[in-house]
């Protein structure tokens, strides 16, 4: 059977080998560019490497969650490759005991954006991260799980840095007024 | 906010969201050397390749290759004299050899049929215990059947020239209380004449927390190039099998190089044995395939653990026979990382103890897969005749006898897995041809009189032909009798 734009995802979601070896051909620069630009060197080509495969596994176990009717598959695959590549990337800066900056950056962040959500309501919480409006969702999503840089968003976005924040903000807000009867009951911190 | 919570799932689902594309790639003009693609995705195919094999629909033939070929081949026309009056597929299909499953006491019969652009789909029966659910069906053509569904050899053929190619499956088009059918086996069907075909499937249900009554839906689209509408909605009831079913929760844990499991659970059903164990990696490193492959020095790993395959044996010394087994990771859990469910056959009687020797098996490196071929010597009526199987031991034939309506090979083995030795023995005629087992089972038994003695019947050798006994020559598996643990079933 030949594999082509049409049916891909088809023949993925039906474990054919050659569909992924389609995706690759088709997608394996795409996503050597992501994953780089994530690990902005050559130094680690090794773990780009490892990444690259464990995207394209990631896609082969996983590509039931990609949902047709509502996204394009370019856009998602490329979320999770960068969310892979961010998550790996950490991982050999932990394992390389550099201290990077970045990481100290990232934690201080991950403070003032302290939400808690205990795993319990993490449905609830999915859910309304789902009912946010764009593009707020995508920026949050963007931000809390794929893990980009506040800046990299701004500048795919086309808005500054700001506005981000603003609207990062305005979905915490949303999200924690939603969620305020679990709250109450001691499930979520700010 | 504290992402962790989500796992992988959530994530992946969350990210459809995203719809934005960032222009900023476009400025690097980066792209990758051939020859890093071609090793990246090489490495790729072999790993789903891999993984395939363990956790999709599993084809049984491609398992044991050249064995399965032949015993595929044989099978058809031994098969459809064997059963004059079919009462049960399931039970005609599965339950032979050392099989004492009580398939057609359990079958329930549904017999519901759809017909479709000239072919009839009969589901007859079904069989579930709380692993696993059967199904035994029938297709029927107006024209010659052998040109909608292909068997045996032509299957493989078609699958090595297109290795997309999946021989026609239920699971594929199955929902169970309305999920997906994820995994589960299937082998070659028969042929019974020229417009029928029947075969039987294996679907796993251990994963799925099942209510002992539960819908099953099939939906089949297509069977293989012939697309049509096939549809049957049934339900299915575990409740008497369930009666019969003898569930232990032993708890023993067992301490492996890689891994340290639980047996959480051991249950004989009157067509199953299933041991289903949990395991947690002695290093937290050693989630990660890679790092295992690393640290064991291993090119390939199959499964979650090194040893996944074992060699269960009841009280009494014999052999419960592996149907095979599924596992998955277990993401999210502290105490631990993996399970498995292994299935096999059903017991005779409910044992005290099992004891458990794991092995693995060893893939051959590329390009080596040719040292696993057997290797024959003339059978010329001169005994004993040794055949050497590498560093596992050897074979010992001691007499070749063909009565009227049999060939029988009585034989020993030596060596560290005589009960699995012994089963490596094959029969060539002049033409290459192998040599059937007698009703198409190459059962190993044991001799009442000489228990250190093997036995294989085979089709009847003509006297007039020259034959060749043979077997495999290497060890294609590595068995670790110091690692040899019990399952203590008395309390």
């Amino acid at each position: 059977m030949q594999i082509n734009e049409d049916n891909f995802i088809i023949e993925l979601k039906k474990k054919n080998p050659k569909a992924l070896e389609y995706v690759f051909d088709k997608y394996c620069n795409y996503i050597h560019k992501v994953v780089f630009s994530v690990f902005g060197s050559e130094q680690y080509f090794a773990y780009i490497d490892e990444c690259i495969n464990d995207i394209f596994m990631c896609l082969w176990n996983n590509i039931d969650k990609f949902d047709e009717e509502k996204g394009s598959f370019k856009y998602w695959f490329k979320a999770v490759a960068k969310y892979k590549a961010i998550n790996h990337k950490k991982r050999i800066l932990k394992d390389t005991n550099i201290d990077c900056i970045e990481d100290y950056i990232f934690e201080s962040k991950e403070q003032v954006e302290n939400l808690i959500v205990s795993k319990e309501n993490k449905n609830e919480v999915i859910k309304a991260i789902k009912d946010l409006n764009e593009p707020d969702r995508e920026i949050f999503i963007r931000r809390y799980l794929v893990q980009e840089d506040i800046v990299d968003i701004a500048n795919c976005l086309g808005i500054n840095r700001s506005a981000v924040d603003n609207r990062l903000s305005r979905g915490r807000k949303i999200l924690k007024e939603k969620l305020a009867f679990l709250r109450k009951e001691g499930c979520i911190n700010e | 906010m504290n992402r962790d919570i989500f796992d992988e799932n959530d994530m992946l689902e969350l990210f459809n969201y995203i719809g934005i594309d960032d222009k900023e790639d476009d400025d690097i003009d980066l792209k990758m050397d051939d020859l890093r693609k071609k090793r990246l995705k090489k490495n790729l195919l072999k790993q789903i390749k891999n993984k395939n094999s363990v956790k999709k629909f599993r084809y049984k033939a491609a398992a044991a290759a050249i064995v399965a070929v032949i015993s595929i081949g044989a099978a058809v026309p031994a098969l459809a004299k064997n059963i004059p009056v079919l009462n049960s597929i399931i039970q005609a299909l599965d339950g032979r050899g050392s099989d004492y499953g009580q398939y057609e006491k359990y079958s329930k019969s549904v017999n519901k049929s759809v017909t479709d652009k000239g072919i009839t789909l009969t589901i007859n029966e079904v069989l579930c215990d709380d692993s696993t659910l059967m199904i035994g069906y029938t297709i029927k053509s107006e024209g010659n059947i052998k040109d909608i569904i292909k068997t045996g050899k032509e299957l493989m053929e078609i699958q090595s020239k297109d290795n997309s190619f999946a021989p026609f499956a239920l699971i594929e088009f199955m929902k169970i209380d309305g999920k997906q059918a994820d995994s589960g086996s299937g082998s070659d069907g028969k042929y019974l004449d020229d417009h029928t075909y029947i075969n039987s499937e294996t679907i796993n249900i251990s994963n799925k927390n099942l209510p002992a009554n539960f819908n099953v839906d099939i939906y089949i689209k297509k069977i293989h190039g012939l697309q049509g509408n096939w549809n049957f909605k049934f339900s299915v009831s575990e409740d008497e099998i369930l009666k019969n079913t003898k569930v232990f929760k032993p708890n023993t844990t067992v301490k492996f190089e890689d891994t340290t499991i639980n047996v959480e659970k051991v249950s004989f059903s009157p067509i199953n044995t299933s041991i289903i164990f949990k395991g947690k990696y002695n290093k937290e490193e050693y989630r990660d395939a890679n790092k295992r492959k690393e640290a064991f020095k291993q090119d390939m790993i199959m499964g979650n653990m090194l040893y996944d395959e074992w060699f269960v044996f009841d009280d009494n010394g014999n052999e419960i026979t592996s149907k095979g087994s599924s596992g998955n990771a277990i993401d999210n859990s502290t105490s631990s990382d993996f399970y498995y469910d292994l299935k096999f056959v059903s017991s005779k009687s409910i044992p005290k103890y099992l004891t458990v020797i794991p092995y693995r098996t060893i893939y051959p490196k590329e390009g080596e897969g040719k040292t696993m071929r057997p290797v024959y010597k003339n059978i010329d009526g001169n005994y004993p005749i040794d055949l050497s199987q590498g560093k596992m031991g050897k074979l010992i034939i001691k007499e070749i006898k063909t009565e009227e309506d049999k060939t029988i090979v009585r034989y020993t083995a030596e060596g560290e897995a005589p009960f699995y030795q012994a089963e490596l023995l094959y029969i060539l005629d002049d033409k290459d041809k192998v040599v059937e087992g007698k009703d198409n089972n190459f059962e190993v038994k044991k001799d009442k009189n000489n228990p250190n003695d093997y036995i294989m019947e085979f089709e009847p050798l003509d006297k007039n032909r020259k034959y060749k006994i043979g077997t495999n020559p290497g060890e294609d598996i590595e068995i670790r009798n110091d690692l040899k643990f019990k399952i203590d079933l008395s309390k």
